[in-house]
Protein backbone atom coordinates (compact mmCIF):
# COMPACT_ATOMS: atom_id res chain seq x y z
CA UNK A 1 0.00 0.00 0.00
CA UNK A 2 1.07 3.52 -0.59
CA UNK A 3 0.96 4.50 3.07
CA UNK A 4 3.77 2.02 3.70
CA UNK A 5 6.16 3.57 1.21
CA UNK A 6 9.09 5.50 2.55
CA UNK A 7 9.54 7.55 -0.59
CA UNK A 8 6.53 9.77 -0.88
CA UNK A 9 7.76 12.19 -3.51
CA UNK A 10 8.76 9.36 -5.86
CA UNK A 11 5.31 7.82 -5.43
CA UNK A 12 3.69 11.18 -6.16
CA UNK A 13 5.88 11.54 -9.25
CA UNK A 14 4.61 8.10 -10.32
CA UNK A 15 1.02 9.36 -10.00
CA UNK A 16 1.79 12.34 -12.24
CA UNK A 17 3.64 10.15 -14.76
CA UNK A 18 0.75 7.70 -14.79
CA UNK A 19 -1.66 10.55 -15.49
CA UNK A 20 0.46 11.66 -18.43
CA UNK A 21 0.43 8.14 -19.90
CA UNK A 22 -3.34 7.90 -19.49
CA UNK A 23 -3.71 11.20 -21.37
CA UNK A 24 -1.43 9.83 -24.11
CA UNK A 25 -3.43 6.63 -24.48
CA UNK A 26 -6.71 8.57 -24.50
CA UNK A 27 -5.27 10.82 -27.23
CA UNK A 28 -4.52 7.67 -29.26
CA UNK A 29 -8.15 6.62 -28.82
CA UNK A 30 -9.28 10.09 -29.86
CA UNK A 31 -7.26 9.77 -33.08
CA UNK A 32 -8.66 6.30 -33.64
CA UNK A 33 -12.32 7.17 -33.26
CA UNK A 34 -12.57 10.81 -34.32
CA UNK A 35 -10.11 10.71 -37.23
CA UNK A 36 -10.79 7.06 -38.14
CA UNK A 37 -7.13 6.18 -37.82
CA UNK A 38 -6.99 2.46 -37.16
CA UNK A 39 -3.84 1.46 -35.27
CA UNK A 40 -1.36 -0.70 -37.18
CA UNK A 41 0.32 -3.71 -35.47
CA UNK A 42 3.35 -1.61 -34.52
CA UNK A 43 1.06 1.11 -33.15
CA UNK A 44 -0.68 -1.53 -30.99
CA UNK A 45 2.71 -2.73 -29.74
CA UNK A 46 3.54 0.85 -28.77
CA UNK A 47 0.29 1.03 -26.81
CA UNK A 48 1.27 -2.19 -25.03
CA UNK A 49 4.61 -0.56 -24.20
CA UNK A 50 2.94 2.54 -22.74
CA UNK A 51 0.54 0.39 -20.73
CA UNK A 52 3.62 -1.48 -19.46
CA UNK A 53 5.25 1.78 -18.34
CA UNK A 54 2.01 2.66 -16.56
CA UNK A 55 1.86 -0.80 -14.97
CA UNK A 56 5.28 -0.33 -13.32
CA UNK A 57 4.23 3.08 -12.01
CA UNK A 58 0.96 1.64 -10.73
CA UNK A 59 2.94 -0.94 -8.73
CA UNK A 60 5.00 1.96 -7.33
CA UNK A 61 1.82 3.66 -6.20
CA UNK A 62 0.18 0.55 -4.76
CA UNK A 63 3.03 -1.53 -3.33
CA UNK A 64 5.63 1.12 -2.55
CA UNK A 65 8.54 2.46 -4.57
CA UNK A 66 10.90 -0.40 -5.51
CA UNK A 67 13.65 -0.81 -8.11
CA UNK A 68 11.72 -3.77 -9.60
CA UNK A 69 8.79 -1.48 -10.44
CA UNK A 70 11.05 1.08 -12.06
CA UNK A 71 12.73 -1.81 -13.91
CA UNK A 72 9.36 -2.88 -15.35
CA UNK A 73 8.65 0.69 -16.43
CA UNK A 74 12.07 1.16 -17.99
CA UNK A 75 11.96 -2.19 -19.83
CA UNK A 76 8.58 -1.21 -21.24
CA UNK A 77 9.88 2.25 -22.21
CA UNK A 78 12.85 0.64 -23.95
CA UNK A 79 10.51 -1.73 -25.78
CA UNK A 80 8.31 1.20 -26.89
CA UNK A 81 11.35 3.13 -28.09
CA UNK A 82 12.60 0.17 -30.15
CA UNK A 83 9.19 -0.43 -31.74
CA UNK A 84 8.58 3.24 -32.53
CA UNK A 85 12.06 3.78 -33.94
CA UNK A 86 11.51 0.73 -36.16
CA UNK A 87 8.35 2.40 -37.49
CA UNK A 88 10.16 5.71 -37.94
CA UNK A 89 12.83 3.92 -40.00
CA UNK A 90 10.16 2.20 -42.13
CA UNK A 91 8.99 5.63 -43.28
CA UNK A 92 12.13 7.72 -43.04
CA UNK A 93 13.27 7.40 -46.65
CA UNK A 94 11.77 9.92 -49.12
CA UNK A 95 8.86 8.35 -50.99
CA UNK A 96 8.29 5.66 -48.39
CA UNK A 97 5.02 7.28 -47.30
CA UNK A 98 3.78 7.56 -43.76
CA UNK A 99 1.18 6.09 -41.45
CA UNK A 100 -1.51 8.47 -40.29
CA UNK A 101 -1.60 12.24 -40.35
CA UNK A 102 1.09 14.36 -38.65
CA UNK A 103 0.26 15.97 -35.31
CA UNK A 104 2.14 19.25 -34.68
CA UNK A 105 4.43 18.37 -37.58
CA UNK A 106 5.40 14.89 -36.42
CA UNK A 107 3.74 11.53 -36.94
CA UNK A 108 2.32 9.64 -33.98
CA UNK A 109 5.11 7.03 -34.01
CA UNK A 110 7.70 9.82 -33.76
CA UNK A 111 5.81 11.34 -30.84
CA UNK A 112 5.65 7.86 -29.36
CA UNK A 113 9.45 7.58 -29.50
CA UNK A 114 9.89 11.02 -27.92
CA UNK A 115 7.39 10.21 -25.15
CA UNK A 116 8.95 6.81 -24.40
CA UNK A 117 12.43 8.40 -24.24
CA UNK A 118 11.05 11.08 -21.91
CA UNK A 119 9.53 8.49 -19.55
CA UNK A 120 12.74 6.46 -19.68
CA UNK A 121 14.88 9.43 -18.59
CA UNK A 122 12.31 10.54 -16.03
CA UNK A 123 12.37 7.08 -14.44
CA UNK A 124 16.17 7.02 -14.49
CA UNK A 125 16.18 10.42 -12.76
CA UNK A 126 13.72 9.18 -10.12
CA UNK A 127 15.85 6.10 -9.43
CA UNK A 128 19.05 8.16 -9.22
CA UNK A 129 17.39 10.71 -6.94
CA UNK A 130 15.54 8.14 -4.81
CA UNK A 131 17.60 8.77 -1.68
CA UNK A 132 17.47 12.60 -1.70
CA UNK A 133 13.73 12.52 -2.48
CA UNK A 134 13.04 10.54 0.69
CA UNK A 135 13.35 13.75 2.71
CA UNK A 136 10.18 15.25 1.25
CA UNK A 137 6.67 14.65 2.51
CA UNK A 138 4.12 15.79 0.04
CA UNK A 139 0.82 13.98 0.22
CA UNK A 140 -2.14 13.15 2.30
CA UNK A 141 -2.59 9.43 2.96
CA UNK A 142 -6.35 9.31 2.49
CA UNK A 143 -6.19 11.28 -0.74
CA UNK A 144 -3.56 8.96 -2.14
CA UNK A 145 -5.49 5.84 -1.09
CA UNK A 146 -8.40 7.10 -3.20
CA UNK A 147 -6.04 8.09 -5.98
CA UNK A 148 -4.55 4.60 -6.01
CA UNK A 149 -7.88 2.93 -6.68
CA UNK A 150 -8.77 5.61 -9.22
CA UNK A 151 -5.47 4.98 -11.04
CA UNK A 152 -6.12 1.22 -11.07
CA UNK A 153 -9.65 1.77 -12.33
CA UNK A 154 -8.64 4.16 -15.11
CA UNK A 155 -5.74 2.02 -16.31
CA UNK A 156 -7.91 -1.09 -16.20
CA UNK A 157 -10.60 0.65 -18.27
CA UNK A 158 -8.01 1.80 -20.83
CA UNK A 159 -6.54 -1.73 -21.03
CA UNK A 160 -9.99 -3.29 -21.47
CA UNK A 161 -10.91 -0.68 -24.09
CA UNK A 162 -7.70 -1.49 -25.98
CA UNK A 163 -8.48 -5.21 -25.80
CA UNK A 164 -11.99 -4.66 -27.15
CA UNK A 165 -10.89 -2.40 -30.01
CA UNK A 166 -8.07 -4.81 -30.90
CA UNK A 167 -10.64 -7.59 -31.08
CA UNK A 168 -12.87 -5.38 -33.25
CA UNK A 169 -9.96 -4.62 -35.55
CA UNK A 170 -8.10 -7.94 -35.74
CA UNK A 171 -10.45 -10.59 -34.39
CA UNK A 172 -8.63 -13.69 -33.21
CA UNK A 173 -6.14 -13.68 -36.07
CA UNK A 174 -3.21 -11.58 -37.18
CA UNK A 175 -3.78 -7.84 -37.47
CA UNK A 176 -3.46 -6.54 -41.03
CA UNK A 177 -0.35 -4.45 -41.75
CA UNK A 178 -2.43 -1.60 -43.10
CA UNK A 179 -5.89 -1.85 -41.53
CA UNK A 180 -8.71 0.08 -43.23
CA UNK A 181 -11.77 -1.35 -41.51
CA UNK A 182 -12.92 -3.08 -38.37
CA UNK A 183 -13.63 -6.77 -38.75
CA UNK A 184 -16.43 -6.80 -36.19
CA UNK A 185 -18.55 -3.72 -36.86
CA UNK A 186 -21.50 -3.01 -39.12
CA UNK A 187 -19.61 -0.26 -40.99
CA UNK A 188 -17.58 -0.66 -44.14
CA UNK A 189 -14.22 1.08 -44.75
CA UNK A 190 -13.75 3.57 -41.96
CA UNK A 191 -10.94 5.44 -43.64
CA UNK A 192 -12.03 6.77 -47.02
CA UNK A 193 -9.30 6.03 -49.52
CA UNK A 194 -7.42 4.07 -46.89
CA UNK A 195 -4.20 2.56 -48.08
CA UNK A 196 -3.60 5.04 -50.88
CA UNK A 197 -1.16 7.17 -48.95
CA UNK A 198 -0.25 4.71 -46.28
CA UNK A 199 2.42 2.09 -46.45
CA UNK A 200 3.16 -1.03 -44.53
CA UNK A 201 3.52 -0.39 -40.81
CA UNK B 1 -1.76 -12.72 -31.17
CA UNK B 2 -2.22 -9.00 -30.47
CA UNK B 3 -5.49 -9.79 -28.73
CA UNK B 4 -3.68 -12.29 -26.49
CA UNK B 5 -1.08 -9.65 -25.57
CA UNK B 6 -3.75 -7.15 -24.56
CA UNK B 7 -5.65 -9.82 -22.64
CA UNK B 8 -2.51 -10.76 -20.69
CA UNK B 9 -1.82 -7.11 -19.93
CA UNK B 10 -5.38 -6.47 -18.75
CA UNK B 11 -5.19 -9.58 -16.59
CA UNK B 12 -1.89 -8.40 -15.07
CA UNK B 13 -3.40 -5.05 -14.11
CA UNK B 14 -6.50 -6.73 -12.70
CA UNK B 15 -4.43 -9.18 -10.64
CA UNK B 16 -2.24 -6.38 -9.28
CA UNK B 17 -5.39 -4.51 -8.29
CA UNK B 18 -6.63 -7.51 -6.32
CA UNK B 19 -3.29 -7.93 -4.51
CA UNK B 20 -1.91 -10.89 -6.52
CA UNK B 21 1.41 -9.07 -6.70
CA UNK B 22 3.86 -11.76 -7.81
CA UNK B 23 1.49 -13.46 -10.19
CA UNK B 24 0.72 -10.15 -11.90
CA UNK B 25 4.44 -9.42 -12.36
CA UNK B 26 5.12 -12.89 -13.78
CA UNK B 27 2.19 -12.50 -16.16
CA UNK B 28 3.37 -9.05 -17.19
CA UNK B 29 6.91 -10.27 -17.90
CA UNK B 30 5.45 -13.12 -19.96
CA UNK B 31 3.44 -10.52 -21.88
CA UNK B 32 6.53 -8.38 -22.49
CA UNK B 33 8.51 -11.42 -23.65
CA UNK B 34 5.77 -12.43 -26.09
CA UNK B 35 5.55 -8.83 -27.34
CA UNK B 36 9.31 -8.82 -28.01
CA UNK B 37 9.04 -12.14 -29.86
CA UNK B 38 6.14 -10.86 -31.95
CA UNK B 39 8.07 -7.68 -32.73
CA UNK B 40 11.22 -9.57 -33.75
CA UNK B 41 9.12 -11.82 -35.98
CA UNK B 42 7.47 -8.78 -37.56
CA UNK B 43 10.77 -6.97 -38.02
CA UNK B 44 12.65 -9.88 -39.58
CA UNK B 45 10.07 -11.98 -41.41
CA UNK B 46 10.13 -9.87 -44.57
CA UNK B 47 13.88 -9.35 -44.73
CA UNK B 48 16.41 -11.70 -46.32
CA UNK B 49 18.27 -12.19 -43.06
CA UNK B 50 20.24 -15.29 -42.13
CA UNK B 51 21.24 -15.66 -38.51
Amino acid sequence: MLDRTDNELSASASVIELGMILVLLCAAFFMQFFYNELPCPLCLLQRIGFLGIAFGLLLNISYGVKPLHYGISMLSALFTMVVSVRQVFLHIAPGSGSYGPPVFGLHLYTWSFIAAAFFMFLNIALVVLAEPLKRFHVYHEKAVAILKHLAFLLLFIVAVANTVTTFMECGFGQCPDNPVKYQYTAGSDVRPGGGSEFQQA
Amino acid sequence: MMLLLFLLLTLSIGLAWFQYYRFSIVLFLLNLGLSCMWFLHHATSKLPLHF
